[in-house]
């Protein structure tokens, strides 16, 4: 019966695979509903606003939000890459990038700090910091998995675990990307 | 998508790896168990608290009350009052209902019904009950802050429950507790949903899974798409609370652009109506599972009720503005809600049909697992029906907000879904522990209780008719309603009927655990894949895979010749 068990425990290996994607799919699902909900009360406050930003706020520089954007697009083309080219100088790009797209939400707080926009001064500031924080907690664990996949590159013993990595690492880091992309429309520029 | 066959591995050995920190989802579907039961007293002793403080206002509880209000003499004072009716709350819906319903029967259940050997994400299980174990401690740890637990009702609406309405500590425990538990119940429904999606034994379509897993799957969905959506409320309600922002405070209260209170009461009931379902549709499962079962033929209609189920799971999303028809909200708004409230009665109504279809001309056995989920058709009729003036815009602005609504979601919520989690538990006893519960005092119990909670949950829709405003600590201060201190001491005495009844149950449960005498392997003659196999369940349930070739419910088929019902792995028996 040996070569029948080789078959079943390759049907399991896919049955991983695709079970593992499922559930990445099910737990981004979760992760838009929560931003979905802060989304919307987001626009809830814009469009009850008279005036946006409310009076005596102006709009903040775009600079480093823009840095931002710039950087974590850079750093989701490295990733697909990596996913095509299994280079590991890919990943290790895709990573920096990372690292740079969050100190260049420091220097956006930082910035705003310097402008006078604290966390408790009006519903702009706080709506600001709220979103940013929400997604740069989510990108620190992001940035803590890309970690754990450089790990793994170096000592691939079981592929198909791999592979399950790979794969549901690079949707979560491209779903943030996406995030972060609808945040720089809404929250900076329009 | 073809089913997989898990590896076996080998049985956990020392004490901590073999009850504390699992992998077996039969364990760790246990271990919710005593978790629910354990927060079911809790809340169970709230409510009766909060009973007392209604029927005599201004007398010492007997027994607790001076062991807990030593200050007032026993006498329940406002502030604990209450805190009292929103932990009441938080614990029944988030610490009883949910753990067992869903983390009890989903765990223990799902594998063993649909033949496989554990979950597919076993390290996922165990993670999400210990975080749930987590949550509950930051819930009860709001308890012993010094300005108490949280006290802004179980909706927790802003201002109530922003730092100018409850300043302590306890409301930003509250918060987080919640916060956290849905970080556990979305770890349980990424589970849920992926086991039954890819370890369907061979041969088991989506509509040869038994009713149950139809309800927690699709209680699992909910779950996945709107948890996050109160997590988000509860983020931004942690973020007006700690770091003093203003997005629940509006007016002068705010500065620099005002927040808003109703955007919370907006995210609070988008996820708190689907979460009615969520709470309801794993015991509506069970129920049409057993109803059939102990009815020995099929569940009518049984593929219809399951897409009665998906149909309620889609409409329940769209529904939620009827929680805020005093809201000021603009007409046209609150027509469509209820428009679209009143759709749901018609999956609903052939949901009912279906059950009593299923109970039409059948051998029925009167066991109490059937007379718990026949109490289910009664309590959620009810419940449902009255739902229905809660639906309306003209009759829900005089009954918003009062005893009325109370009466009806406990009917809904509280009625039957204990019911049905009691159903379950003397049903799946056996299975679970290797034992069968005493039927005459399973009965007694039923029948104890459900005198009770119709005395109560009734007597509650009285009182709402009457007049009686919910969340008020001495009604009686209004003239108007002292008409209605003989019905508000009715519900007393009935709670208390009620509460004395669930000894009965604890006392037996407990019993028959103890006591250990070993039951046939099928003793309810059923022919489901959980009983297929020993009882208790064996150590990764199945040894060989099962095949599935027919449907769950194949009872009293005429062309069986030597007993009523066939297995699920048995050929069809044509006649
Ligand atoms: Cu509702």
């Amino acid at each position: 019966m040996v070569p029948e068990m080789a078959g079943e425990i390759l049907v399991e290996k896919e049955a991983r695979v695709h079970a593992s994607g499922l559930a990445m799919t099910i737990v981004l699902i979760s992760f838009s509903m929560l931003f979905a909900t802060m989304f919307m009360g987001y626009f809830l406050f814009r469009v009850n606003a008279p005036v946006w930003p409310p009076l005596g706020m102006e709009k903040i520089n775009v600079f480093w939000p823009t840095i931002s954007t710039v950087t974590i697009l850079i750093s989701s083309l490295f990733y697909i890459l990596f996913e095509k080219k299994r280079t590991l100088g890919h990943l290790y790009i895709c990573s920096a990038f990372g690292v740079i797209f969050m100190i260049s939400q420091l220097n956006l707080w930082g910035f705003l700090k310097t402008e006078g926009y604290y966390l408790s001064t009006g519903i702009y500031a706080s709506l600001i910091y709220s979103f940013t924080w929400t997604h740069a907690a989510h990108i620190i664990l992001a940035l803590v998995l890309l970690g754990y996949v450089i790990f793994k590159v170096n000592r691939p013993h079981d592929k198909v675990r791999f592979e399950i990595i790979i794969n549901s690492v690079g949707k979560f880091w491209h779903f943030l990307g996406l995030v972060w992309i609808l945040m720089y429309l809404t929250l900076f520029i329009f | 998508m073809a089913s997989f066959e898990q590896h076996i591995h080998d049985k956990p050995t020392t004490f901590i790896s073999k009850y504390i920190f699992s992998f077996d989802h039969k364990v760790i579907g246990k271990q919710y168990l005593w978790y629910g039961i354990f927060f079911l007293l809790v809340g169970g002793l709230m409510a009766l608290l909060i009973r007392w403080t209604l029927a005599f206002p201004g007398h010492a509880m007997p027994i607790v009350g001076h062991l807990l209000f030593p200050a007032t003499n026993g006498v329940v004072p406002p502030d604990s009052y209450a805190m009292l009716f929103t932990m009441h709350g938080t614990i029944m819906i988030f610490f009883a209902i949910t753990p067992i319903l869903i983390g009890a029967f989903g765990n223990f259940c799902i594998p063993l019904m649909i033949g496989a050997r554990d979950m597919v994400f076993p390290s996922l299980n165990m993670m999400s009950f210990w975080v749930a174990v987590v949550s509950g401690l930051l819930l009860l740890a709001g308890l012993i802050t010094p300005l108490g637990a949280a006290a802004g009702g179980w909706t927790s609406y802003p201002t109530l429950s922003t730092l100018l309405g409850s300043p302590g500590v306890g409301q930003t425990l509250w918060t987080m507790s919640i916060f956290v538990l849905g970080i556990s119940s979305l770890m349980g429904a990424v589970n849920y949903i992926t086991t039954i999606i890819v370890l369907r034994a061979p041969g088991m379509g989506y509509f040869d899974m038994p009713l149950t897993i139809w309800g927690v799957w699709m209680t699992s969905i909910l779950n996945a798409i709107f948890i996050p959506v109160l997590g988000a409320g509860c983020l931004l309600l942690i973020f007006d609370r700690v770091f003093g922002t203003t997005f629940f405070l509006a007016g002068a209260t705010a500065t620099q652009g005002g927040g808003d209170p109703l955007l919370f009461q907006h995210v609070f009931w988008i996820f708190g109506h689907p979460e009615v379902y969520i709470l309801i549709l794993p015991g509506w499962g069970i129920v049409s599972d057993l109803l059939s079962f102990f009815a020995r033929k099929p569940a009518f209609g049984a593929k219809a009720t399951a897409m009665c189920m998906v149909s309620i799971t889609v409409l329940s999303t769209v529904v939620y503005g009827h929680h805020m028809f005093t809201t000021q909200m603009s007409p046209l708004l609150t027509q469509t809600f209820m428009t679209l409230t009143m759709t749901i009665s018609i999956p609903s109504a052939i949901f009912f049909v279906n059950w009593l279809g299923t109970l039409w001309k059948g051998s029925i056995r009167f066991t109490s697992p059937m007379l718990f989920s026949i109490g289910v058709i009664f309590v959620f009729g009810l419940g449902g029906l009255t739902g229905l003036y809660l639906a309306t815009v003209t009759t829900d602005l005089y009954l918003h907000d009062t005893y009325f609504v109370v009466g009806h979601f406990h009917y809904t919520m509280a009625a039957s879904v204990l019911l049905a989690g009691f159903a379950g538990i003397y049903f799946w006893m056996p299975k679970m522990f290797g034992v069968l519960m005493n039927e005459f005092w399973g009965k007694v119990h039923f029948w104890l209780s459900f005198l009770g909670l119709n005395g109560v949950f009734m007597g509650m829709m009285l009182a709402g008719y009457g007049g009686m405003h919910r969340r008020l600590y001495d009604p009686f201060v209004y003239e108007f309603l002292q008409k209605l201190i003989p019905v508000n001491t009715f519900i007393t005495y009935s709670s208390l009927l009620m509460g004395g009844a669930q000894v009965i149950f604890v006392i037996n449960f407990i019993y028959s655990i103890v006591k250990n005498k070993k039951v046939e392997d099928n003793p309810w003659e059923v022919g489901t894949l959980e009983w297929t196999i020993p009882s208790p369940a064996p150590h990764y349930n199945f040894k060989e895979i099962p095949v599935v070739k027919c449907g769950p419910h194949e009872l009293g088929n005429p062309a069986l010749k030597d007993r009523d019902f066939q297995y699920q792995t048995e050929e069809l028996v044509r006649g």
